[in-house]
């Protein structure tokens, strides 16, 4: 009835090839119904707003020894992230925009991408634009403020007094759609066409049955 | 004269050739010159030239007779292992994958595909190239070979470090005539590896299983019974230097 335990052979190849056509039809039914769930469930908007890093590094630490600047990179960088997901921030953040909860938000509806120095970007996603844009401004600003009092405060923070953070991008930040249609059209017929391939590979009619000769 | 260039130029020559050079040539993990992959790709081995080649030729004799070519039954699953690679790249995207460091989804997963294609044409490579035991001994000399090749280089290495008869410069710009590093700063030998772990990673995986069991089975590849031995300790004070 099928290959699925059969030892595998040079055949299985020359089958796979001669049913082409199968799996380009695999194919354009995965895009087909790649698009029929794009527009049967939207996916959310997705709004990214930036934070400009700086830990100063050349003040901070002075000598040149790569390692231990990488070790003091890293050390800061993971302290100001525990600041961005702390109940300071969050709590700031569920106050100004209506209708989330700091739960919520720890579990998915905001993401962090930071390269340590540089532009932290602060996402956030939602089914309404302006909702995921108001999220995203509302955390960089907050994460803003809250290590620029934490700097000021350094003595009793345990925060380096060299780090400097500016809120660069939280106005009109760019909001789009977190998928285009288009990637689920592509999504759907590599999915399906590798499936059918699979399914040439492993299974089979009947070999013995006068149709499948 | 004829004679010798039309059976040089046979395919079966040309692949044992090329075959040899992929094998010589296998330290060179991160070859300076090659297109396209900018200078944030560590991961250039010297032998994809001569393996492009290669596959290239064994095409050409594949499609002249498919039949000489052995279809090891491990080719179906790792088909469909590929299948399962591409289905589950596309499908990684629908996570929307943030930017990681400068490093976006679709380029990283170009990047894995590459180093995928890349051990499927070795995995190819080996396997028709590798037939029978005479071309099996063909492919261990040439291995030995490349490895005797990174013993020299990490014995100059070593001299660098621990003996200071050679300039560092100097053997630093020799070293950056092939390599995409200079000489490990903490002097740790690299050989003609990336750094000393990826040495260490080659000498574990692929010399040393060969050497011991060359020795446990009693088989040599050249006339000197010694050979093996030597390059065995060779590895081992390798290993070491490598920390």
């Amino acid at each position: 009835m099928n290959f699925l335990f059969a030892p595998p052979s040079s055949d299985d190849f020359i089958r796979l090839l001669k049913a082409w056509k199968f799996w380009l039809l695999g194919a354009i039914v995965g895009a087909l119904i790649g698009a029929a769930v794009y527009y049967l469930a939207l996916p959310p908007y997705r709004a990214r707003a930036s934070v400009n890093v700086d830990f100063h590094l050349e003040l901070a630490w002075p000598q040149n020894t790569d390692r231990q600047q990488f070790y003091y990179l890293e050390r800061e960088a993971r302290k100001l992230e525990e600041i961005a997901w702390s109940d300071a921030v969050l709590n700031s953040v569920a106050s100004q925009v209506n209708g989330v909860t700091v739960d919520q938000m720890r579990n998915g509806k905001l993401q962090l991408s930071q390269p340590a120095v540089g532009g932290w970007h602060f996402f956030a996603d939602d089914n309404d634009p302006t909702h995921a844009d108001a999220l995203a401004s509302a955390w960089a600003q907050a994460f803003a403020k809250e290590v620029h009092t934490e700097v000021v405060a350094s003595a009793t923070s345990g925060l380096e007094p060299y780090i400097t953070v500016n809120a660069d991008q939280v106005q009109n930040i760019p909001t789009k759609r977190l998928f285009s249609v288009s990637t689920y059209l592509f999504v759907g017929a590599v999915v399906f066409l590798a499936l059918s391939a699979l399914v040439v590979l492993f299974f089979h009619p009947n070999p013995t049955s006068p149709k499948s000769k | 004269m004829n004679n010798f260039l039309r059976s040089w130029f046979h395919l079966d020559n040309i692949a044992r050739f090329l075959w040899a050079a992929v094998m010589l040539t296998l330290p060179v993990t991160s070859f300076r010159y090659f297109p396209f992959m900018g200078a944030e790709t560590y991961v250039r081995p010297l032998s994809a030239y001569p393996l492009a080649l290669l596959l290239i030729v064994l095409f050409i004799q594949f499609l002249r007779d498919h039949k000489r070519f052995t279809w090891p039954g491990a080719f179906t699953p790792l088909a469909a292992f590929v299948l399962a690679v591409l289905a589950a790249t596309v499908i990684g995207v629908l996570f929307g994958p943030l930017v990681l460091r400068g490093q976006a989804y679709w380029g990283r997963a170009l990047r894995a595909w590459v180093t995928l294609i890349l051990g499927l044409s070795f995995f190819v490579s080996a396997v028709w190239m590798n037939r029978n035991e005479e071309e099996l001994r063909f492919t261990i000399k040439w291995m030995l070979a490349g490895f005797v090749m990174d013993v020299l280089w990490s014995g100059v290495q070593g001299i660098t470090f621990y003996l200071h008869f050679l300039p560092r410069t100097l053997v630093t710009r020799v070293q950056l005539a092939f390599s995409m590093r200079q000489l490990i700063k903490t002097n740790r030998i690299s050989g003609m590896a990336y750094e000393p772990a990826w040495i260490a990673g080659e000498i574990a995986t692929v010399y040393l299983p060969w050497l011991f069991a060359s020795l446990l089975t009693r088989m040599r590849m050249t006339r000197f019974k010694w050979f093996e031995l030597i390059l065995l300790g060779c590895a081992v004070l390798i290993l070491l230097a490598t920390f």
